[in-house]
């Protein structure tokens, strides 16, 4: 990928990430940076969404109280962050749209959840309002 | 010791705590302010029912309101003890005119739960003097 | 033709959906007791409103996204938590408040507790979220709200001294017997009913919702600079109802039926029966709106697919965080906590909660990377920024003058 400089924090960060369908997937809560050991500049390897990358981000109480509301959902202690690769962004405009649809991006457990036990079992969930 | 303890109760019956008296005085005022305005909802209500501008519905919940909000005021101002003898005869003043409301305002209330709407206007007309003191005494003690 | 129609037509679900339980207790309590001396403050209001309302338009036109996305990306997610936090609270609390209004108006019709209504109406509200289309649904809502124009039919026909209701209103002041400290804490929560943070959050998700873009923004211009002033006539239609009636008696307003008492006075049966719609529509109305924000703002500032457009499996989160608050709504309406007690409070908190609402707002339209050429002009500004100053006060001083006055007492 083309070393473009963009600023972190203005044009990535917090920014809402779009599928190839246009549909939403998630904002960009925190990136995995890929630190060189020839101590040129790191550059960022991945997207991380979801509330197990916001809460760290967010820090502090808030910020741990955010993860654990999401770990107690997963019934799993130690979720992983959602991760999309960096080799999936196809355009970095006011969102950031990546190659992949929601579904085959996988990183949707909380939504995946809703729509299971909830959504789901309710009739009419299939029909679009309009 | 004994004696020191009776005097110094004797003592504080005859300083009349002003202060205290007072907020007695703005709690009685503001108690009779209002089960005033409940009764006087009431009564516009009976007007409005003598009118015939309403029916059966309205005029229940109105005076359900009503009558609960006035009953509420009651129990409230009940629940305060009077701070000195001065304030007893307060007390009584105004138990006796809320009293008076409220029993008129569950009245009213039976009557419109039973549909007998006709009998209303006369009802509202023996609680006016009631309504009238209320707001007498809510004028003088705010 | 068409597009008069249709401005016609957004102009009137405006006015119809301006007025909702916080505006209908506030005008009515505050008319009763102060008469029309804090009409300014439903004036100052509208004004905000409208201008923060277009401003919200404007952005969602012109960027396509809605007001939390924008917020958290231009302030970060530390300042757009602390926005959604607060907005989602005071919305939550006006959600739950306009439950009540709605089963305390069918407690008007029908002499039911309000009570047995309550989960009637969580449903309808959710039934409606779940199937309805949306702008259908927002112009049948705001359509028969109209129908409140009862109270100004009602003003009219009550034959008040006119001059003497002008007179009140143009020289505000403090009417014998209240305390300064009063005036202020009912000011404030006029002030709060005007202002409601949820208004503008749905204003904008529905534009982003509707696919607004630049060529809507004079139509959106229009329904908010004609319909909302009206809408803000409305109000004080009802502040003049209470003064001209309630006043006069002495009678303070704590119940609904109180608020209807001019009405039925001057207009009987008929005008009874369209105040019943004009209470349910409002209401109701305002109940999928508060909803819907519930649902926005969380979503906007997670980043979640949001929205009605989409079918609800492909917005499961979303859904779930609104039925979740519906739930939650009527819960605390189910308590017995008296449901004008709630709206009371819920407009002292909206107070308290709108500087963090709309200062983003202020610094979105700001920002050329998302507006273009449409950014904020020199007077917007000027006029945004006194709001801000003015919100800022009114929230510092919102909850000690509530305790101080307890509550308006």
């Amino acid at each position: 990928m083309a070393g473009r400089v963009r600023d972190l924090a203005l044009h990535l960060l917090d920014r809402q990430v779009l599928d190839t369908d246009g549909r939403a997937v998630g904002n960009v809560d925190d990136v995995e940076l890929h630190v060189p050991e020839d101590g040129s500049p790191p550059y960022v390897v991945a997207i991380l969404t979801g509330p197990q990358a916001l809460g760290p981000r967010l820090g502090g109480l808030l910020g741990q109280w955010l993860v654990f509301l999401s770990n107690a959902l997963a019934r799993n202690q130690d979720e992983e962050p959602g991760r999309i690769g960096w080799e999936l962004v196809t355009d970095l405009g006011s969102a950031v749209t990546v190659a992949k649809s929601r579904v085959e991006l996988g990183v949707h457990a909380n939504e995946d959840r809703a729509r299971e036990y909830l959504v789901d079992r309710i009739p009419g969930a299939r029909d679009a309002g309009s | 010791m004994k004696r020191l303890l009776v005097l110094a109760l004797l003592l504080s019956g005859c300083v009349s705590p002003s202060r205290t008296d007072r907020d007695y005085q703005l709690k009685a005022g503001n108690s009779a302010k209002a089960v005033a305005s409940s009764v006087a909802t009431a009564l516009l209500g009976a007007r409005a029912a003598a009118d015939h501008r309403t029916g059966g519905p309205y005029l229940t919940v109105l005076l359900v309101n009503a009558e609960k909000d006035a009953l509420a005021v009651q129990s409230t101002f009940d629940s305060v003890q009077p701070p000195s003898s001065t304030a007893d005869g307060l007390k009584d003043q105004v138990d006796e005119l809320i009293t008076a409301a409220t029993s008129g305002l569950s009245e009213m209330r039976t009557l419109v739960r039973r549909g007998e709407l006709a009998a209303l206007p006369g009802l509202a007309q023996r609680l006016r003097p009631t309504l009238d003191q209320l707001q007498t005494f809510a004028d003088r003690y705010q | 033709m068409k597009s008069l129609l249709k401005i016609f037509l957004g102009i009137l679900t405006a006015i119809g959906g301006f007025v909702d339980i916080g505006d209908l207790v506030a005008n009515a309590v505050i008319g009763a007791r102060f008469g029309l001396a804090l009409a300014w403050v439903v004036v100052l209001g509208v004004i905000g409103i409208c201008l923060y309302a277009d401003m919200s338009g404007r952005v969602a036109a012109v960027s396509g996204r809605g007001t939390f996305d924008l917020v958290r990306e231009r302030l970060g997610p530390r300042m757009g938590l602390a926005n959604l936090l607060a907005s989602t609270f005071v919305t939550f609390l006006t959600l739950a408040a306009e439950i009540g209004g709605v089963a305390l108006a069918l407690e008007l019709a029908t002499s039911v507790s309000y009570l047995l209504f309550v989960p009637l109406v969580a449903f309808g509200v959710w039934i409606v979220v779940w199937r309805m289309p949306f702008e259908r649904m927002e112009q049948a809502f705001g359509i028969l709200g109209l129908c409140l124009l009862a109270f100004a039919v009602a003003l009219w026909q009550l034959g008040p001294d006119w001059s003497q209701l002008l007179h009140q209103a143009v020289h505000p002041s403090v009417p014998d017997g209240e305390g300064h400290p009063t005036y202020v804490f009912y000011a404030i929560s006029l002030f709060g009913a005007a202002m409601t943070p949820y208004e503008v959050f749905f204003f904008s998700s529905g534009a982003v919702e509707e696919g607004w873009s630049r060529k809507d923004l004079r139509t959106e211009r229009l329904n908010v600079y004609i319909g909302f002033p009206l809408g803000g006539l409305l109000s004080l239609a009802i502040a003049g109802c209470a003064a001209v009636v309630l006043l006069p008696q002495g009678i303070s307003v704590d119940h609904l039926d109180q608020v209807a008492l001019p009405v039925v006075l001057s207009l009987g049966k008929v005008g009874f029966a369209f105040l019943i719609v004009g209470f349910v529509a409002a209401t109701f109305g305002a109940s999928l709106e508060t909803a819907l924000s519930t649902g926005y703002s969380i979503a906007q500032y997670l980043g979640w697919q949001w929205g009605k457009r989409t079918a609800p499996r492909e917005a499961a989160r979303f859904h779930a965080v609104v039925l979740v608050a519906i739930i939650l709504g009527a819960m605390l309406i189910l308590t017995t906590l008296d449901p004008v007690k709630v709206t009371e409070y819920s407009l002292v908190f909206s107070a308290v909660a709108l500087p963090l609402t709309y200062f983003p707002i202020l610094v979105v339209a700001n920002d050329r990377d998302y507006m273009g050429e449409s950014v904020n002009g020199r007077v917007v500004n000027a006029l945004g920024t006194f709001y801000l100053v003015l919100l800022t006060v009114v929230a510092i001083v919102a909850v000690p003058l509530m305790i101080a006055t307890k509550a308006g007492q």
